[in-house]
């Protein structure tokens, strides 16, 4: 173990002694928003851990234990993070495009005030007849969590959701969508957040050298699994 | 007894004043001055006030009546010796609606019912009013009105300590009306069993109904002979006032007698007449209008901030145009997230006091009354022992405004700390709080001995209309088993998520209403002249099917449960929901108000 996360914990301890009151105290709430744009859906993901957590959340982020998120730690968790997301349009498991995350400091982890919200699209492209079957399925579990699901008004002109059902969990998020012809003129914005331009490049060349540099340890992190998904 | 009633009912009528905005007695007594005198700490009174308004003051023992300066010497709210423990005696809080109107000056009450005091009055009235201070929980204050030495009763009032409007270091105004003039006399006279009792008389109007803040409007009972009775009201240049009349409390709506709307000066009208029952009740309604209600507030908020130093503005107010500060607020409490603006814990007396006054002039009585809840959870959370790096309690809250405020400009007033968030958009008397967010921690607490639940008539409403539910109405409004956090807390702006649970259109009128009544707790927070027009749309439109509002509920549905509630229509979202945070989740409550298309005032013209 770490002495910096032993510190944080030690932190956390004394926070967890004192400041009840405002604080999420275990269990991680992750609370999906998904939206339908014609010819994309684009799902916001908030996630908070609660107190007793927030150390091994941390920890997840801040491989390394310096106090600090770099952009290879953040790719990482990401991609983590993304294993765990499943879009399936009409029975068919479509490729994720992450855009952004982003998080709240370590330092602000330590004050109890944890919060990662990541973003991602994909795209759907269907012939098939309406209405359309779009199932968001969020399995990242990496420790006891909690779930919310829920999908946005529509916002484009041409796409309407006939239902909404959840399973017990809120795992998953089933939506019955019909798109009609006039949807696919529509330019409007994927979800409230605002994207960070993806830097793939960069970020390719950022992990070879983590890799090179972190070896093992990002070997680690990137096969373990935190998915309930089979 | 029905005097008691009637005179209870016109008191609420004057809370109603005096929450929609700044009024004036014509006659009163504040007793910071003593007839051409100042006042002093234990000042004898008796006839001082013979000549000017024919009133005299003793004791029923022959004792004296002394005035009580706030501050030691503690001499008014507990009778007896003086003890440094009281350290903030003979002052009200400083949240009191009242406590920026009532002075340093009080007239000395004491518990021993032998200590009564005694008003005689040289002419006889039809009405009296005032306000009684510090009616704790242990004692029961009576005010007696006679049409001879003592002898006849013809009304009286009873204030039992731990009954809403009474409290510790609280306000509670009284007024007793007749329908003629025939009392002589009043007494003041505490029976509860605490004869160690201490109290205040102030701001008390012998002849009237009352009194009120700033010069603006005057109302005052005109006796004269049976059944004749009338009533004289005068205003301010700006302010308009309806007087509207009834004869019989219940038999009808109230009708409009006359309308003053004085334009360069002070004007007075006069109403009298003939009663077909004997009696005649008066209320005067106002501002009834936004132009009103945009003086008002403006005149409060400016006062707010003509008290701030050049620095202080600089911390307060910010650009129109801030992106940043707009969106800047939170459930949580410092420590943890930082508000811009000035806390009450920076600010001097005078500064809170025009702050709750500002607040008192933009939200309706009862959503003042609920921030003053949430705040004082908060102060009640703060003596429970919370803390460690995070700050509550009352001096945490901060206050800031986005835009420069104006009369007839659009600016955003935000006030909040802990589980509290206002985010009110202005623009004259046009205004809207959403995005608000009322929590509460703990959602039920004692103060003054009173229970208190912030929250509670939210949540009663909501477990109303959910037991009163058929099997299949509760199929499609119980959507889960157990409660969930909000959807579209902080930070989630800007977005509407799919409407679930039963539609309005789909329950009875009788569970409409109940519907409307829980939607109308969150609505009417601000001002009625703006969440009057919200709640008209919404009333309106409750049983549409097709662009409907809908109600849903998860959690058990057992009363006291720890359960989420949302309603969503389609421009308002209200989520209640119970936080898993340690202790018991039903009394920690996390709620939001948004009104999707109009938050932050989006749909107010700039």
């Amino acid at each position: 173990m770490r002495i910096e996360v032993t510190i944080a914990q030690v932190c956390f301890c004394l926070v967890l002694t004192t400041d009840l009151h405002a604080h999420r105290m275990d269990g991680l709430l992750q609370s999906s928003l998904v939206e339908i744009l014609p010819s994309q859906l684009g799902v916001e993901v908030t996630l908070v851990p609660g107190i007793a957590i927030a150390p091994k959340v941390a920890a997840l982020l801040d491989a390394n234990g310096d106090g600090m998120v770099s952009e290879i730690e953040s790719a990482v968790w990401g991609e983590a993070f993304m294993e765990c997301q499943r879009v399936i349009v009409d029975g068919r498991s479509l490729p994720l495009n992450l855009q952004s995350i982003r998080f709240s400091s370590i330092a602000e982890m330590t004050n109890g005030h944890s919060e990662i919200v990541v973003h991602f699209t994909a795209d759907i492209s269907t012939t098939a007849q309406n209405p359309h079957t779009i199932t968001c399925m969020n399995g990242y579990e990496p420790m006891p969590s909690t779930y919310q699901s829920n999908g946005l008004v529509p916002k484009a002109p041409g796409v309407h959701v006939d239902q909404q059902r959840r399973d017990e969990l809120q795992k998953e998020l089933t939506l019955l969508v019909v798109l009609t012809d006039n949807s696919a003129s529509s330019t409007h914005e994927v979800g409230p957040t605002k994207a960070i331009p993806p830097k793939r490049a960069a970020v390719v060349i950022l992990c070879l050298i983590a890799l090179l540099t972190f070896g093992a340890l990002l070997v680690a992190l990137i096969q373990r699994k935190h998915c309930s998904f089979k | 007894m029905k005097t008691i009633r009637i005179a209870r009912f016109i008191a609420s009528q004057i809370l109603l004043l005096l929450a929609a905005g700044p009024l004036w007695a014509g006659s009163f007594v504040g007793f910071e001055t003593v007839g051409p005198n100042a006042a002093n700490d234990g000042l004898v009174l008796s006839q001082q006030f013979r000549s000017t308004m024919g009133i005299r003051f003793s004791r029923v023992d022959g004792g004296a009546v002394t005035l009580a300066k706030s501050g030691a010497p503690y001499t008014a709210f507990a009778s007896g010796q003086d003890t440094a423990l009281w350290t903030a005696g003979d002052s009200l809080l400083s949240t009191d609606p009242w406590a920026s109107r009532v002075g340093e000056f009080v007239v000395g009450l004491s518990g021993a019912p032998a200590s009564a005091l005694i008003i005689d009055y040289d002419y006889a009235t039809a009405a009296a009013s005032g306000l009684l201070l510090d009616v704790d929980a242990d004692e029961t204050w009576v005010i007696r009105a006679y049409s001879d030495n003592g002898i006849t009763l013809v009304s009286e009032i009873v204030l039992e300590g731990g009954s809403p409007g009474t409290g510790d270091r609280s306000a509670t105004p009284w007024a007793i009306v007749r329908p003629s003039a025939e009392m002589v006399q009043l007494r003041i006279v505490q029976t509860g069993g605490n004869l160690n009792a201490g109290a205040g008389l102030d701001l008390f109007a012998p002849y009237g109904l009352l009194d009120f803040s700033s010069n603006a409007l005057a109302l005052k009972f005109v006796s004269g002979p049976l059944p004749s009775v009338g009533l004289q009201l005068s205003a301010s240049p700006g302010y308009r006032v309806r007087l509207e009349t009834l004869d019989s409390l219940g038999s009808g709506p109230w009708t409009l007698d006359q309308a003053l709307t004085p334009v360069r000066q002070l004007t007075a009208l006069t109403s009298s007449g003939e009663s077909a029952t004997g009696r005649r009740f008066f209320r005067a309604v106002a501002p009834s209008s936004e132009t009103d209600r945009a003086a008002v507030i403006y005149s409060a908020v400016n006062a707010f901030v003509n008290t701030l130093t050049a620095a202080q503005r600089k911390t307060v107010i910010y650009p129109g145009n801030d992106a940043t500060q707009r969106p800047k607020w939170s459930n949580f409490p410092t420590g943890i997230f930082q508000r811009n603006g000035l806390k009450i814990g920076n600010m001097t007396a005078a500064q809170t006091n025009a702050l709750w006054t500002m607040l008192s002039a933009l939200l309706s009585p009862e959503g003042y009354q609920k921030v003053a809840g949430i705040v004082q959870a908060d102060e009640v959370l703060r003596t429970q022992g919370g803390g460690g790096n995070l700050a509550f309690g009352i001096a945490e809250y901060y206050v800031s405004f986005v835009g420069t405020p104006s009369l007839t400009g659009k600016y955003m007033l935000q006030f909040g700390g802990h589980h509290l968030a206002i985010n009110a958009t202005i623009k004259g008397g046009l205004a809207t709080i959403a995005p608000a967010l009322p929590g509460a921690q703990p959602a039920t607490y004692t103060h003054n001995g009173r229970s208190v639940r912030p929250l509670g008539d939210e949540y009663d409403l909501a477990f109303a209309l959910v037991s009163s539910m058929t099997a299949a109405q509760k199929t499609a409004a119980v959507l889960g088993s157990s409660f969930i956090d909000l959807v579209l807390g902080p930070g989630k702006d800007g977005v509407s998520v799919l409407p679930e649970g039963i539609k309005a259109s789909d329950l009875t009128t009788a569970q409409r209403a109940i519907l409307l009544d829980l939607i109308g707790k969150y609505v009417n927070i601000i001002h009625h002249e703006a969440s009057s027009l919200k709640m008209a749309s919404i009333r309106a439109n409750i049983a549409n099917s097709a662009n409907a509002t809908y109600f849903s509920w998860r959690g058990p549905t057992a009363n006291g449960s720890a359960a989420y509630f949302r309603v969503q229509g389609p421009n308002l979202f209200i989520e209640y929901a119970p936080q898993n945070l340690g202790g018991s989740a039903a009394n920690h409550i996390h709620a939001m108000y948004r009104e999707f298309s109009n938050d932050y005032g989006a749909l107010i013209p700039e």
